[in-house]
């Protein structure tokens, strides 16, 4: 998949950004703080994924002062069938969003999730492997997301089911009702949570086992050495090492041996919402706890790596690559090997920001014709 | 500010607290009806009015109708041993268009829902239990309701419930749609599909 043209119209400092032609190779923005790098690639993700791997949102990717903002860009796919996507959105009230992929309005944003593969690189990534347990299922939820629509139905499910659960769970406590009464309101929503959270577990237990070759070469390529990382999924934290098809009986004793703890915190204690993935660095050493700085970043980048090869793998189309502000944070051999890595043919079209050009110019000499450089100043993009 | 009349102004405000209509459109509803004939005009406020006159809940099914009990529950050649548990009124009406279920329905009035404050004294549970014990000629309870988490819960509490007194409960099959190519089919409903397949 590629991007081949983008039109911005009020997002951030953008106010009106209109990129024709991008490179089917490296597309590398260069520009100081603030001038609006990372915009250019973040409204990609806001095309491909419906919503900005910042986090941001549609109030703060507004610019000020404007009522609407405007995201049109257009792909084409590994085998040339075009993919105009675009995203309008207007505060209101009522606020409203729209997502139309060739002209047709998607009613789900799961409609379009894993069209178009992306993967991103940011400097705020560096949680996945050093913050909590959430970081790591959200990075789990990004890459399972755009390989199945299923599973991120399935997610998109669990998350509404443990809603009104825990709204029930807080209701109960308020009204101090017994437990068999609360038991029997409470039944049919277990049961939602368990089927949802049994079928999320099981792909992610066959994705880690996937995903485990791609990060070990992933991860030497990166390196240079011979470390080997190793991860290990563990369903709702438990770090048992057997081998599970069915989590449904795990799932009913949870929910049976919690269920006084739950009633008095209110809260849902069993599910595929506690699930851990931990990451380890050579002779099984937990990452969070014992990588050096050096390890983390090295983790990260192959996470990111092998995150690209398992879609590639899964989705039959190469993802975009998105590397935001990522070479001034490695240290001079490792952004070396990673644009050598990234210029291979497993890849294909890679976005790139930098605040300066030196920082990876000396590795790399822009490919005539085919990579392609911008200057970013004040939320506007000048061909080099 | 008024610009206008306060009549004028007013009825603009009436449309544009309806639903999916905005304040262009009601302008647009509004300036209309002041071109059209007073008869054209009073017979729509008569319209709304009767509405709310005349239209009241079944006490036996919970579905819309100007006579309790409704037509349907009335209607002695449907058969009394099947009941079609629906959501709202509207889901009956689109059951009845496919002139494929003759038997009698059930409108709860919802789903469970306890993120908005719906439990099951929200919905009419006690009224079907109530009636499956005095109607004892039922044989099957058919459970349509909407393919979302909600109505997938209202399901199996309901299923629950109904499996000690009805000696069939089922639910209606989730599928792809009539003339729908498959390829163009949403893998999830695709899915859904594939999971509730049919020997043959
Ligand atoms: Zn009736």
């Amino acid at each position: 998949m590629r991007c081949t043209d983008i039109h911005i119209t009020s997002v951030r400092n953008h106010h009106l950004t209109e990129i024709r032609g991008f490179s089917p190779g490296f597309n590398i923005f260069i520009g100081p703080n603030g001038a609006g790098k990372t915009t250019v690639i973040e409204t990609l993700s806001v095309a491909a994924l419906t919503k900005s791997f910042t986090g941001a949102t549609d109030p703060v990717l507004l610019s000020t002062g404007a009522s609407s903002y405007n995201i049109d860009a257009r792909f084409l796919s590994d085998n040339a069938v075009p993919l105009h996507c675009r995203v309008d959105y207007a505060i209101g009230p009522p606020a409203k969003r729209s997502i139309a992929l060739n002209n047709d309005k998607l009613r789900r944003s799961g409609d379009l999730i894993g069209r178009i593969p992306i993967v991103a690189l940011t400097p705020d990534d560096k949680i996945i492997t050093s913050g909590s347990p959430e970081e790591r299922r959200r990075f789990l939820s990004m890459v399972l997301s755009q390989a199945s629509s299923l599973y991120l139905e399935d997610e998109m499910e669990l998350r509404k089911a443990l809603k009104h659960r825990n709204s029930l769970l807080q209701d109960c406590r308020q009204r101090g009702i017994s437990i068999t009464a609360a038991r029997q309101q409470l039944a049919p929503w277990t049961e939602v949570v368990i089927e949802r959270s049994a079928r999320l577990m099981t792909r992610r237990n066959i994705f880690i086992e996937e995903f485990r070759p791609f990060l070990e070469r992933c991860y030497k390529e990166v390196s240079g050495g011979s470390e080997t990382p190793s991860l290990t999924y563990c369903p709702m934290g438990f770090d048992e090492t057997v081998i599970l098809n069915d989590f449904r009986p795990m799932l009913e004793r949870e929910f049976e041996r919690r269920e006084t703890e739950e009633l008095r915190r209110a809260t849902t204690l069993a599910g595929a919402h506690r699930d851990e993935l931990l990451l380890f660095i050579d002779n099984d050493r937990e990452a969070r706890r014992f990588a050096s700085q050096g390890q983390h970043k090295t983790l990260l980048v192959a996470m990111k790596l092998a995150e690209f090869q398992y879609l590639f793998d899964a989705t039959g189309e190469t993802p975009i690559l998105l590397l935001d502000d990522v070479f001034s944070e490695l240290d001079a051999e490792r952004a070396g090997r990673l644009l050598e890595l990234i210029s291979g043919s497993a890849y294909g079209q890679t976005f790139i920001t930098s605040t300066t050009r030196e920082t990876f110019a000396t590795f790399f000499t822009l490919r005539s014709g085919e990579d392609k450089m911008y200057r970013v100043q004040n939320g506007s993009i000048y061909e080099k | 500010m008024l610009y206008t009349s306060p009549a004028l102004e007013t009825l603009i405000e009436r449309f544009s607290s309806l639903p999916t209509i905005g304040r262009k459109t009601a302008q647009r509803l509004a300036f209309f009806l002041l071109k059209q004939d007073e008869s054209e005009v009073r017979s729509l406020a008569e319209a709304i009015y009767h509405l709310k006159e005349r239209v009241k809940m079944c006490t036996v099914c919970g579905n819309l109708t100007e006579e309790d009990p409704c037509p349907v529950c009335r209607d002695t050649r449907r058969d009394q041993s099947m009941i079609c548990v629906v959501e709202e009124p509207n889901d009956m009406l689109v059951l009845e268009r496919t002139n494929e279920f003759k038997g009698l329905y059930h409108v709860l009035g919802g789903a469970l829902s306890p993120l908005d404050g719906v439990g099951p004294e929200q919905l009419k549970i006690r009224e079907l239990l109530m009636r499956l014990s005095e109607e004892k000629g039922v044989q099957e309870v058919i459970l349509a309701l909407d393919p979302n988490i909600e109505g997938e819960a209202t399901t199996l509490y309901l299923a629950k419930l109904l499996h000690p007194i009805v000696p069939k409960v089922t639910r209606i099959a989730r599928g792809i749609p009539i003339g729908s190519d498959l390829e163009f089919v949403d893998d999830a409903t695709l899915a859904k599909a594939l999971e509730g397949r049919l020997l043959v």
